[in-house]
């Protein structure tokens, strides 16, 4: 233990709640939603003043056909907080979902190739009560089925404000 | 410890394997010089657990190549940065190298100076065995011998998942 550090600042760690460079494919043919990751979040986990933040690795077809790319806070019908419709090959990608001082408010920045830009687009906002358990999906729509849309890799942390 | 959390999630924190902010320069040659070595324990990343570095540089400004490499595995080992910079002074980067379920089955993204963005180009995928001992290695290779290339920090996380 780091004796510099109390156990209040110990508490405030990033912690990773889910990772997996387990590649995952939207079905053949298919073009509804696929959930490609579903990850618990237990009830009050977030606190007021926390944050999400969402790393994923994605592989599609390189084309004009949008394959379009979400992570849900709530559920599938819960609130999109990522919203990238990707053409290109492959794309890294970063959001943060952070509690505006309530368990009900949430801000993130707006769906973009990679996460961190400047945009013309507003800000992603939400009313998901995290005081109760929620769950946070990442999922994949394929406007063209036969194509290919895989997250190859997902890293979840939480991100404590006590 | 966080009362939200049980002492499985609590387990899972990311831990610095590494970081340094002295500055280390390319030596005055135009060979692939080792800037940083970090030694990564046999067995430390898990199957499904990964490493994200995160590095700052300075470099000449010219149309002269800069590459940059982050090599899993010694210098013989794959490249997961692969940048080749020319008329840019800068550059902050990360990468994240995760374990695809095994221990010798790595994914990455591909070579890019902007580390989140979406690009054309192909993942990078290795095969390095990382239940034995291997090393991480950031170095730098210039075009020109007398120009400048500095590692000024880097970071290196291991990010565990529950083993």
């Amino acid at each position: 233990m780091n004796p510099r550090l109390n156990a209040a600042d110990l508490a405030n760690s990033p912690i990773i709640l889910a990772q997996s460079g387990v590649a995952v494919s939207a079905a053949p043919n298919d073009t509804s939603i696929n959930v490609l990751a579903s990850i618990q979040l237990a009830a009050g986990i977030m606190g007021p003043h926390g944050g999400l933040r969402v790393t994923t690795l994605w592989t599609v077809t390189a084309s004009a056909n949008s394959k379009n790319l979400q992570v849900m806070l709530g559920g599938l019908g819960g609130s999109g907080l990522m919203g990238v419709g990707l053409t290109q090959a492959s794309m890294r990608h970063q959001l943060e979902i952070r509690n505006r001082g309530a368990m009900n408010s949430q801000v993130a920045f707006a769906g973009n190739q990679g996460g961190f830009t400047a945009t013309t687009g507003a800000n992603l906002v939400a009313a998901i009560d995290t005081s109760i358990a929620q769950t946070l999906l990442i999922t994949g729509q394929k406007v063209l089925g036969t194509e290919v849309l895989t997250l190859e890799a997902y890293l979840v942390e939480l991100l404590s404000s006590l | 410890m966080n009362p939200r959390l049980n002492a499985a999630d609590q387990a899972n924190v990311p831990i610095i394997l590494a970081q340094s902010a002295v500055a280390v320069s390319c030596p005055v040659d135009t060979t692939e010089d080792v800037l940083a070595s970090i030694p990564i324990i046999g067995g430390i990343v898990g199957p499904h657990g990964s490493l994200r570095l995160t590095t700052l540089w300075t470099f000449t400004n010219s149309a002269n190549t800069k590459s940059l490499r982050a090599r899993l595995g010694g210098i013989g080992g794959t490249d997961y940065f692969g940048n080749v910079i020319t008329t840019q002074l800068s550059l902050r980067h990360q990468i994240q190298i995760f374990n695809r379920g095994a221990q010798n089955s790595q994914i990455g993204f591909t070579a890019s100076t902007q580390a989140f963005v979406s690009t054309a180009n192909a993942h990078i995928t290795s095969a390095v065995d990382l239940s034995l001992a291997t090393t991480l290695l950031i170095t730098g290779q210039k075009q020109v011998g007398a120009e400048a290339l500095t590692l000024e920090s880097y970071l290196l996380e291991l990010l565990s998942f529950g083993n």
